[in-house]
């Protein structure tokens, strides 16, 4: 039976937009299934009740929930997202969550692959090395930089990358002159801030418009065409060799395997409850780690009864997120001098510096451990946001009035906010994973992901270490109001894991090149292959190995 | 994130995650049939104006005293505060909670007015309304209400025109704060499902 594609995607995502292009550019027929819509650079604009306040990009929790296990007085509670503050929807659309990320493209670093090595074991923490190392997934950040298009500047300093080419393809964006402050008091504190590679086009490239300095980015759709989301950068193109078609509003329901354990074809639904089929000869799933776990475990076949690739037992295990810790602080225009005020009020987006001087650290007890990256940044622009942030900001509950009035006019006409972002680690823990939940249903009448946030303690002991080291940053700047956040919890916009990959089919769900131990035709190429995350953020690294396994599916392919 | 967030954590957690505000209720009504179906019909019977005068002269007052006009500044009235929430509350993507704890607010506040003046809360003085809300804001539940109208009130003046508040960008210009570009040309609202 001749299959109807070369290659079916589940879900056009960073995992899945390299792939589509590349085989699409290889001569290959691709299929790419995506549960969301298809928005084109003319839908979107800087809507901030539609966009950010009403979440007009994520699948609506309220009737496509997951159900989250939090601890609670010594057990594992269950509850259904809506009556939380969790979602980990994250943008449901062609090119998935990466049409709202911020672009922040830092490379993972070698000890990143070998964490186990570098690092030694975690008590407490299932830490294991990759089964690649940093040079071999070198050419493929080399290749994503010049495809999708880095922005940005090498300069030298003691955590540079070891890269193939001198420097980024497209030169700098536009910084904000507070980037030369931060530079200053770098070298004051003997610290090395260092411009972040963007992936946002500096210059008009690839039939893309460059950045518009809009001042909205990060949440937002981009309008040019300048953020290098999948959708833009990858599967637009793929889509005009002709070789690549894309059913939005098509969410995978199961894939059928045969009785020799092959995937035969993969059943979904279309918007309004019609239920499609699609073969292929190889299989895709890029569904972001959480609904990749989830799609995997409904797919149980007579050969898989355990669910696809799971063998193992892997499937679902060890999810990974980026720690979440934060910070924030104003600086008041009444501590500088007019021309400083001046150069503050400059409208320009971007700071774009970050430090990684604590990539990995010693503590006091003279350990050496894993750090993280500190990101500099304009606190979000989004008004309303910032407007609910002031009135929470008394001791004494919300502000109304006229002292809400008062406190609105210092927020915004008389400072600006800056922010750091910790990137680190979030350890693999034995009580972080995804199961199908036994009783919550979505509105097709499937069980939803149930997901359990176990963390372990080290999270926010490095996340605490890097926030010191921001606080201290946003004081020395002239900061004031100074607010911290180190938790040990997950930034749930930042996924990976549940999938793991490595050589030993015991404990591992994909073997080295992302093809399931167990499963001949299907590989996994979202985020869910890294038994550690590391300390940046996933979307560069997921990239880039998507391309690095589209050569393998190339091969597999033969001819 | 150990347990179930408070109000206020929520609040704090939709405005700093640039997330949408949610809180539960409707998520048993979303996940069966029957009661499924129950919610596709609350969710219809809203679908046209959702205040009623009486509501509406309430809903005018708080958010004056949430927003009170200045020299020089726009107040509720300048922004449409009402008008606005009347629109956000017939949005399907606005979740049912909201519009019931709103409702529920109004209840208390005005049995609070005839309790203490003889009168709806729209009809007593200036400085009796804010007494009235300060008292009730020592309250949890108070707390909450307030901050809940609040963020409404804030949406209207911060908000993109198209959705009805903040006309001629009145906020926006007051707090001298520029618009990323392009605008949206039309209010996103999204599909009753």
């Amino acid at each position: 039976m001749s299959a109807d594609f070369d290659v079916c995607i589940i879900g056009s995502g960073a995992g899945g937009g390299p792939v589509a292009f590349a085989l699409a550019q290889a001569g290959r027929s691709v299929v790419v299934l995506e549960k969301g819509p298809w928005l084109r650079e003319g839908d979107f604009s800087k809507d901030e009740i539609g966009d950010c306040r009403r979440n007009r990009f994520v699948t609506d929790r309220r009737v496509e929930p997951h159900a989250v296990e939090i601890p609670e007085d010594g057990a594992w509670r269950t509850y259904p997202t809506p009556e939380t503050g969790w979602d980990f929807w994250n943008g449901n659309m062609v090119g998935g969550a990466s049409n709202l990320m911020s672009g922040f493209f830092h490379r993972l670093k070698p000890d990143d692959f070998r964490l186990k090595s570098a690092f030694g074991p975690v008590e407490g923490a299932e830490v294991e090395d990759w089964p690649i190392t940093y040079d071999e997934l070198e050419p493929y950040y080399d290749l994503v930089e010049r495809v999708v298009g880095v922005s940005g500047r090498v300069v030298p300093h003691p955590h540079a990358d070891r890269r193939s080419s001198p420097d980024l393809p497209f030169p700098p964006l536009v910084e904000h002159p507070l980037s030369s402050w931060i530079d200053r008091l770098g070298a004051e504190m003997g610290l090395h801030p260092f411009p972040v590679p963007r992936a946002i086009l500096s210059a008009p490239a690839h039939g893309r418009g460059s950045c518009s300095y809009s001042r909205y980015c990060g949440s937002y759709g981009c309008a040019t065409g300048a953020k290098g989301s999948s959708r833009a950068a990858l599967i637009q193109r793929a889509v005009a060799t002709g070789r690549c078609e894309v059913r939005a509003q098509c969410m995978a329901r199961r894939i059928h395997t045969d009785a020799q354990g092959r995937i035969t074809h993969v059943e979904y639904h279309e918007e309004h409850g019609k239920v499609g089929a699609v073969s292929a000869r190889v299989y895709v799933v890029a569904c972001q780690s959480i609904e990749t776990a989830r799609l995997l475990l409904l797919s149980t076949g007579p050969k898989h009864p355990r669910g696809l690739a799971n063998s193992s037992g892997q499937v679902g295990r060890n999810l990974l997120f980026s720690t979440a810790a934060w910070g924030r602080a104003s600086l008041p225009y009444r501590k500088f001098k007019p021309d400083e005020v001046e150069a503050l009020q400059n409208q320009a987006p971007f700071i774009n510096r970050a430090f990684q001087d604590w990539y990995s650290f010693t503590d006091e007890t003279g350990t050496r451990m894993k750090g993280g990256t500190l990101e500099l940044l304009f606190a979000h622009p989004n008004p309303i946001s910032q407007a609910i942030t002031a009135a929470y900001s008394g001791d004494d509950g919300v502000l109304w009035g006229w002292p809400l009035k008062k406190k609105l006019e210092e927020h915004f006409k008389g400072a600006r906010h800056l922010l750091f972002e910790v990137f680190a680690d979030w350890m693999p823990h034995p009580d972080c994973h995804v199961t199908l939940d036994p009783d919550v249903k979505d509105r097709f009448g499937l069980p939803v992901a149930r997901v359990r946030v176990g963390k372990h303690p080290r999270n926010k002991v490095v996340g605490t270490f890097l926030a010191e080291r921001g606080i201290e940053i946003l004081r020395k700047l002239g900061g004031e109001e100074l607010v911290m956040s180190s938790r040990g919890a997950p930034a749930t916009n930042l996924l990976a894991g549940a999938c793991r990959f490595g050589t030993d089919p015991e404990k591992s769900a994909l073997d080295r090149d992302c093809r399931a131990h167990d499963v001949e035709n299907l590989f996994v190429t979202d985020g869910s292959f890294m038994p550690t995350g590391g300390s940046v953020p996933f979307t560069f690294t997921i990239y880039a190995n998507a391309f690095r396994v589209a050569e393998k599916i190339r091969a597999q392919l033969g001819g | 994130m150990n347990t179930r967030l408070s109000r206020r954590e929520l609040l704090l957690h939709a405005a700093s995650a640039a997330g949408g505000i949610s809180l539960g209720a409707a998520w048993l009504a979303a996940c069966s049939a029957p009661s499924r179906a129950r919610r596709d019909e609350a969710v219809n019977a809203r679908s046209a104006r959702v205040l009623d005068a009486e509501e509406w002269r309430f809903f005018s007052a708080v958010q004056a005293q949430l927003l009170p006009s200045g020299p020089g500044s726009p107040g509720a009235r300048e922004i449409n505060a009402t008008g606005y929430l009347d629109a956000a509350l017939s949005d399907a993507a606005v979740d049912l909670g909201d519009v019931e704890r709103l409702r529920a607010g109004v209840a208390t506040l005005q049995e609070r007015a005839r309790t203490t003046h003889g009168k709806a809360f729209a009809d007593v003085d200036a400085a009796q309304q804010e007494a009235l809300l300060k008292a009730w804001q020592r309250d949890e539940a108070g707390e909450e209400w307030l901050g809940l109208l609040l963020v409404f009130t804030l949406e209207a003046l911060l908000g993109d025109p198209v959705y009805g508040g903040n006309p001629d960008g009145v906020g926006w210009h007051w707090l001298e704060h520029h618009p990323g570009m392009p605008r949206p040309r039309q209010p996103h609202a999204r599909g009753r499902a």
